[in-house]
């Protein structure tokens, strides 16, 4: 029987007490943090201690107990797998969240189910934009039953109400857009702060598990913030150790984004954001829209730019000469350079004319493109730029490299006569007879001298410089080698380029020649950097003994990643979505090169041009019904004789042109083949008159024979031309971009407005461009026009994304009513927020049930903190009572054993 | 789940009393609103369809109202041809069968008052009609046809005759009838009043044409004239000229007469320009005389040359008779043909309004006819317009003036001669066809009223089932809602419940 202390199980007793102590400690922490966000379950990790060995000779009956237990650590309870699901399914959680918040918003402007006023029929829920056009429908056929000034001032308010609400409806969609941006660069700030967040509690964890610490708490908080990461970013997490030196290793954490992009060839979509102590940044590089400061100037010079919209603060072309561009002189004229000219240079005192636009609203305007997303370099807290530097050793032989050198000859004995110079590097030498200065050298000296000379001023730390050995051969060439073996380009490579001087006399070059560096008559390697990534591979040479290695090593750097338009999911991808999305308004380069499904996702700017495409939809139309010729009642058109009747009305006749027939020819399918015989089976000669109502190819034939006249000099529109010249034109446009110009080109439902000259009565509505009879006949209530104003409204068009964006992907949107394409753009809408909710109920239900699950796990439950709580305090008990009952039995051992007989 | 935790309940049970509560929430807005959806989102095709006839509504009342408008001005249209119906119908106990029981007894009034009488019933007569047909609805023209802001009947006089014009155009105008020539082409007069190719005006129809005297020549191309002795002069000498009539024979004829025992000496000759020998029986001759040709000639339309202009028709050759009334000044020429292509115009005006037939334009921007209804209502469509073959106007006002001016036109006590009583007869035969007329198109425009009183019904039914079709895809069914709305309470009552309990149990509540 071996010995056994004294006191040992007073040690067991009070190692119970301590570990009991701990389990209570760890059991109150879980139930004080049974409602902290992110806090995980701990757990005791306690093992059994025994002191002491066993001896190699003990007694049979020498059995050891144990000493009591031990408290190792403290853990957490935590399923990884969880973590990553839930960090998945939060992604998707966010960006139909986000999505569909963005989608409500719109449909809070633009959907008027439900909505509209009691137009007096107790009909409610007509809509508001659907019920005005009708409202306009109505004024319209009162105008065209009586098309009276008093009608003509009704159809006008109508038309303004409407433009009123196709304004109210972009302003409100541009100023959801604007806070749409806010949200984006909030977003970003907000990531940011979470890796920010998450690279500091790396680097506090890292630290603490160097000395010993787990550091629970700050891994409570450091998943905390990666939960929340995740649901702005597609992200995956990565643990792995870190060698921190002397035998120890400490978990390092990384973060990159989970390789969304559907691209397989797109790489910028598993960037890294985190790797370990070293964090980087989410950037959106901005350029904003500039104003064009020149917009309505009277700058001489700038007539033909000055109302010009230019979306980039590139330099403004010269509208005459587009290779070249424009600059303002001091003295306010302008002018133009050619930048591949340089004999043509900007005048001094010129400053360069720069493209803006010419609406204020733009140049608050974010440009969509740039919403691309940045990711920094990572660097730590000391912005210590994180690199990763792995070298490698490979034996190159025991062969000994020759040293790259460079031969070069010196001015030989004749070409140094008095006044001659020698260029070395930056000191000019002049051969002198007599020399007197230190940058003179005699005439006459020696090759030995002159050799040494320069090779004294050559010497530096990337080469030796010495004379060519063979001095008899070559007395007066220098020998420069290099410092290390490479080839030239291995050398150049690591900046060591050809001897750092130009050497020439009287300017005559001097020829280096090039004696070549290898190994074994290979080309060594030279020293690389991928620009794409970044990558260094560097080679050097180390010589142990006799024998040369090369080291390869390979230098990663983090760099600055621009992130493809599908390279993450989250709530930050549904605000860029939401922000540059188009739908069938992408132009057809995007499709090809950046997001083949870009024509199918739809954020604010597809409501907003859909919304744009009807307004001006809608004010071409009307624009082109509201102007023309006056005809007669057989379609001819008319001229004002500038005669007046007996009742003083004006006397109006045909054109001259509607009366006398042109030949033309038509071919076999009756189109327009030319004026003379095209000779073609089945062509023929035919005749016809100027008319409104003449067949296609009679109009084809009057344009071409317009345009024909004077080299297109006279009637350069064609039929057009030629009717403004000499027709009666009637009307004017009744829709403009402002209410105080008639500016037709680049409507928008954001601008449309009543034009200047309907509103101030310049012209109305044309009721009808027939004079029957040259006015003879008046027909008062047969207003043609206006009867096509009114079945215009319910006519189907075609909507043509092109009409908005000239390269948009698609050149049909939609066929109907002006009704119908609002309806239409409401339905998409309405079917897009459908397909989101059921996503984001899908993906919430999920995360709901992982992050239950997860709780299952990691949170704190009371039943069982009431069980740890008991079994503690049972525990501890049964320790105290054991160091009792110890106590008892070494007093009896102690005060009591022996004393028998006393 | 291997552990259920506190925090694991508690965040299901969170979840789920929050979904209980929407659920609750959307239940109790079902009943607020009354309505199945409240945003395209929550059912887009709906939405877009309860759009879709909501516009079909608003556009079918649109129609609804023009359809009554129209309708209405169709009323008051029956109304007023009623009345021009009653003033012109010809059967019994009519005013115009009375008016022309009268007239027939008014023929024979010794002293004229009676015709005094019938001359301002007739111009009482006409100038009624008129005013019916100048009649507004609102403040439109009813029969102006698609001019319905001016008047479309109005009386002018001219020449002192009342002449109706429509939209500014004599109802009366017509082509006028000129005078061709044997080509057919038309007898054009020279600003001189000579008949020249080249000349702008025109000779009327109605001038009169006369055979001209066909003289004969001899041999030697000398006009033959006859002496007082009935003998051929083969100079000017004789007294009148031979006619082509005159009957001849021949040198065996002659040779015939001689041996038949009449008297050579009773017979004259020439040779013809064939050289032929001709006898003539001294009592055929037939013959004019110089005064007689020369006052023929003298009141003749000649040509640019001077000489007679001979016209030359169906083989036979006349002169014009010289009448400056019977040209036709080009301007006023091309006035009446104006004139009338305006009547042919008007006659076929129509103004489309939308009563729901599915008004459209084709890809040319033209209406699609069918798919509108013309409302014009054009009063010459009604009253007659221009001239029957017989040069009478066709017009119903026309022909009642013409009447009027008839019996105006017997002085005061004389008597009606037989030509203006047989005058007066044809033209009331003329009204009595203009009345026929009028009847058709009166019952034509009977049944486009009747037309449009069943649009109007049918209409009103539309914009009903219209209603009725949005109400079934926007409105709730109440009970449905009301029941739903109870259980979705219900339901989240009880959440709110099981919660209580959740929140009360847990072992530490049994520690000691």
């Amino acid at each position: 029987m071996s010995t056994m202390g004294t006191f040992d199980a007073f040690t067991s007793a009070r190692l119970g007490i301590y570990a009991a102590q701990h389990g209570l400690r760890v059991t109150g922490n879980n139930v004080s943090n049974i409602n902290t966000v992110g806090y995980t379950r701990q757990r005791l990790d306690q093992v059994s201690f025994k002191a002491g060995a066993y001896d190699r000779y003990r007694s049979q009956l020498d059995n050891h107990v144990g000493s009591g237990a031990l408290v190792m650590s403290i853990n957490q309870v935590r399923d990884p797998y969880l973590d990553v699901r839930y960090r998945n399914v939060s992604a998707d959680v966010g960006y139909h969240d986000k999505m569909l918040d963005g989608l409500n918003h719109i449909q809070s402007i633009l959907d008027e189910v439900n909505k509209g006023e009691d137009a007096g029929d107790n009909e409610k829920g007509d809509g508001i934009l659907h019920a005005q056009i009708q409202d306009l429908r109505d004024k319209l056929l009162a105008f065209s039953k009586e098309p009276t000034v008093s009608n003509n001032n009704l159809v006008r308010t109508s038309a303004s109400i409407l433009c009123g609400m196709f304004n109210d409806y972009a302003r409100r969609l541009d100023t959801l857009y604007q806070e749409t941006v806010e949200d984006f660069n909030s977003q970003v700030t907000e990531i940011n702060e979470c890796l920010t967040n998450i690279r500091d509690l790396n680097r506090e964890i890292r630290d603490c598990e160097i000395y010993g610490d787990n550091a629970l708490e700050l891994r409570d908080e450091r998943n905390r913030q990666i939960d929340a990461l995740s649901h702005y970013l597609h992200i995956k997490v990565i643990y792995t150790e870190e060698d921190v030196g002397c035998g120890q290793k400490v978990e390092k954490l990384s973060i990159y984004l989970d390789d969304e992009n559907p691209d397989p060839k797109m790489r910028t979509d598993d960037s890294m954001l985190i790797d370990g102590v070293f964090g980087s940044q989410l950037t959106v590089p901005e350029e904003r829209v500039v104003l064009n400061p020149y917009f309505g100037s009277d700058v001489a010079g700038l007539e033909g730019v000055k109302n010009f919209l230019y979306l980039t603060d590139q330099p403004l072309e010269d509208p005459n000469d587009p290779t070249k561009f424009l600059y303002l002189l001091e003295d306010g004229t302008v002018g133009s350079y050619d930048p591949t000219d340089a004999t043509t240079p900007i005048p001094d005192g010129a400053t360069a004319i720069m493209q803006g636009t010419n609406f204020v609203e733009d140049a608050a305007k974010v440009d969509n493109d740039i919403f691309a997303v940045e990711i920094s370099k990572l660097l730590d807290v000391n912005n210590k730029e994180w690199t990763e530097r792995k070298s490698q050793y490979d034996d190159v032989g025991d062969d000994a490299f020759t040293n790259y050198e460079i031969e070069l000859t010196l001015p030989g004995a004749t070409d140094r006569a008095d006044g001659k110079t020698l260029t070395v590097g930056e000191r000019v030498f002049t051969f002198k007879d007599n020399p007197t200065g230190a940058d003179e050298i005699s005439s006459g000296i020696s090759d030995a001298e002159l050799t040494d000379l320069i090779a004294r001023n050559l010497y530096n730390s990337d080469y030796t410089v010495r004379a060519h050995p063979d001095t008899a051969a070559k007395p007066t060439t220098l020998v420069f080698t290099a410092r290390q073996p490479g080839s030239a380009a291995a050398l150049a490579a690591q900046g060591i380029g050809q001897p750092g001087v130009t050497i020439d006399a009287d300017g005559t070059a001097l020829n280096a020649t090039f004696m070549g560096m290898s190994q074994d008559g290979k080309d060594l390697p030279a020293n690389e950097k991928d620009d794409d990534t970044g990558v260094e591979t560097l080679y050097s040479y180390v010589k142990y003994g006799n024998e040369w290695k090369q080291v390869t090593t390979t230098v990663k750097h983090t760099y600055e990643v621009a992130l493809d338009d599908n390279d993450t999911r989250g709530s930050l991808q549904a605000v860029r979505e939401l922000l540059t999305e188009n739908g069938q308004f992408t132009t057809k380069d995007t499709v090809a090169n950046v997001d083949e499904n870009a024509a199918s996702k739809r954020g604010i700017p597809y409501y907003q041009k859909s919304l744009d495409l009807l307004a001006r939809e809608f004010a071409k139309q009307y624009n082109q019904l509201n102007q023309g010729f006056a005809v007669d009642h057989k379609g001819n058109y008319l001229q004002d004789t500038g005669k007046v009747d007996e009742d003083g009305k004006p006397i109006y006749k045909p054109l001259p042109d509607c009366t006398t027939p042109l030949t033309y020819w038509v071919d076999a399918d009756g189109n327009f083949a030319g004026f003379t015989n095209p000779g073609t089976a089945g062509a023929k000669e035919v005749t016809a008159t100027l008319n409104r109502d003449m067949s296609a190819s009679a109009k084809e034939a009057f344009e071409a024979h317009y345009k024909a006249q004077n080299g297109g000099a006279d009637y350069p529109n064609g039929i057009d031309s030629y009717l403004e010249k000499f027709g009666i034109s009637m009307g004017g446009p009744l829709f403009s971009t402002r209410n105080d110009n008639n500016e037709t080109e680049g409507i928008t439902a954001g601008n449309i407005s009543v034009s200047q000259g309907w509103t101030d009565d310049v012209f109305g509505l044309v009721p009808k461009f027939e004079l029957l009879f040259g006015g003879d006949l008046d027909h008062s209530t047969q207003n043609t026009n206006a009867d096509h104003m009114v079945t215009m409204i319910d006519k189907g068009l075609v909507y043509n994304p092109q009409d908005i964006v000239p390269d948009a992907v698609s050149s049909s949107m939609f066929t109907g009513d002006f009704g119908d394409m609002f309806s239409r753009i409401n339905t998409v809408l309405g079917q897009d927020i459908r397909a989101n909710q059921i996503d984001l109920n899908n993906s919430y239900i999920q995360q709901v049930e992982i992050d239950t699950n997860r709780d299952g796990v990691s949170g704190v439950d009371l039943n069982d903190e009431a069980m740890n709580m008991m079994q503690y305090q049972k525990a501890m008990n049964a320790a105290m009572r054991m160091m009792t009952v110890v106590d008892e039995v070494l007093d009896r051992l102690i005060n009591n054993t022996g004393v028998a007989g006393r | 789940m291997i552990r259920a935790t506190t925090g694991g309940v508690l965040r299901n049970y969170r979840t789920n009393l929050m979904n209980s509560f929407i659920r609750d929430n959307k239940a109790r807005e079902t009943v607020l609103t009354q309505r199945v959806f409240n945003s395209y989102a929550e059912d887009p095709a709906a939405a877009a369809k309860a759009f879709r006839l909501r516009k079909s509504r608003m556009q079918a009342s649109s129609q609804l109202d023009v359809c009554r408008d129209t309708w209405h001005k169709y009323q008051g249209a029956y109304a007023c041809l009623q009345k021009v119906s009653e003033l012109i119908d010809t059967e019994n106990g009519s005013d115009l069968a009375t008016l022309k029981d009268a007239t027939l007894k008014w023929l024979n009034d010794p002293t004229g008052d009676a015709r005094t009488q019938l001359s301002k019933v007739l111009d009482n007569l006409s100038d009624t009609i008129i005013q019916n047909m100048n009649q507004t609805y609102g403040d439109d023209f009813i029969f102006a046809g698609a001019d319905g802001q001016n008047v479309p009947f109005e009386v002018k006089d001219v020449d002192g005759h009342k002449q109706l014009y429509y939209r500014g155009v004599p109802v009366d105008a017509a082509v006028p009838k000129v005078l061709e020539d044997g080509t057919g082409a038309a007898v054009k007069v020279d600003d001189n009043g000579n008949i020249d190719p080249a000349g702008e005006n025109y000779l009327s129809a109605d001038a009169e044409l006369t055979e001209a005297p066909k003289l004969v020549q001899d041999q030697g191309g000398q006009t033959l004239m006859v002496d007082a002795n009935g003998n051929l002069t083969h100079d000017t000498t004789g007294t009148s000229y031979l006619l082509g009539g005159t009957p001849t024979l021949t040198q065996d004829e002659f040779d015939a007469a001689k041996a038949a025992g009449e008297d050579p000496n009773s017979f004259t000759s020439y040779t013809d320009a064939d050289g032929t020998g001709r006898f003539i029986r001294k009592s055929d001759i037939v013959s004019m005389s110089q005064d007689e040709y020369q006052e023929i000639q003298n009141n003749v339309m000649t040509d640019g040359t001077g000489q007679p202009y001979v016209l030359t028709k169906d083989g036979k050759d006349y002169y014009v008779t010289k009448n400056d009334d019977n040209v036709i000044a080009k301007a006023d020429y091309d006035k009446s043909c104006e004139d009338v292509e305006k009547l042919d115009y008007l006659m076929k005006e129509k103004r489309f309004v939308d009563i729901g037939l599915g008004l459209q334009e084709d890809e040319n921007g033209k209406l699609i006819e069918s798919s509108a209804f013309n409302e014009a209502l054009n009063g010459l469509t009604f009253l007659g317009y221009g001239l029957d073959e017989d040069g009478d106007p066709k017009n119903v006002y026309s022909i009642v003036q013409r009447l009027k001016e008839i019996s105006e036109s017997v002085p005061s006590g004389g008597e009606w001669t037989t030509e203006v009583y047989d005058e007066f007869h044809r033209l009331v035969g003329k009204l009595e066809t203009a009345a026929d007329q009028y009847k058709t198109q009166f019952t034509n425009q009977s049944a486009a009223t009747t037309k449009l009183e069943s649009s109007v019904g049918l209409l009103e039914d539309n914009v009903y089932n219209l209603k009725e079709q949005y109400s079934e895809l926007e409105d709730v069914n109440m009970a449905d809602a009301i029941t739903s709305f109870i259980w979705a309470e219900y339901c989240y009552n009880a959440a709110l419940k099981v919660g209580n309990s959740i929140l009360s149990q847990s072992l530490m509540d049994y520690l000691q």
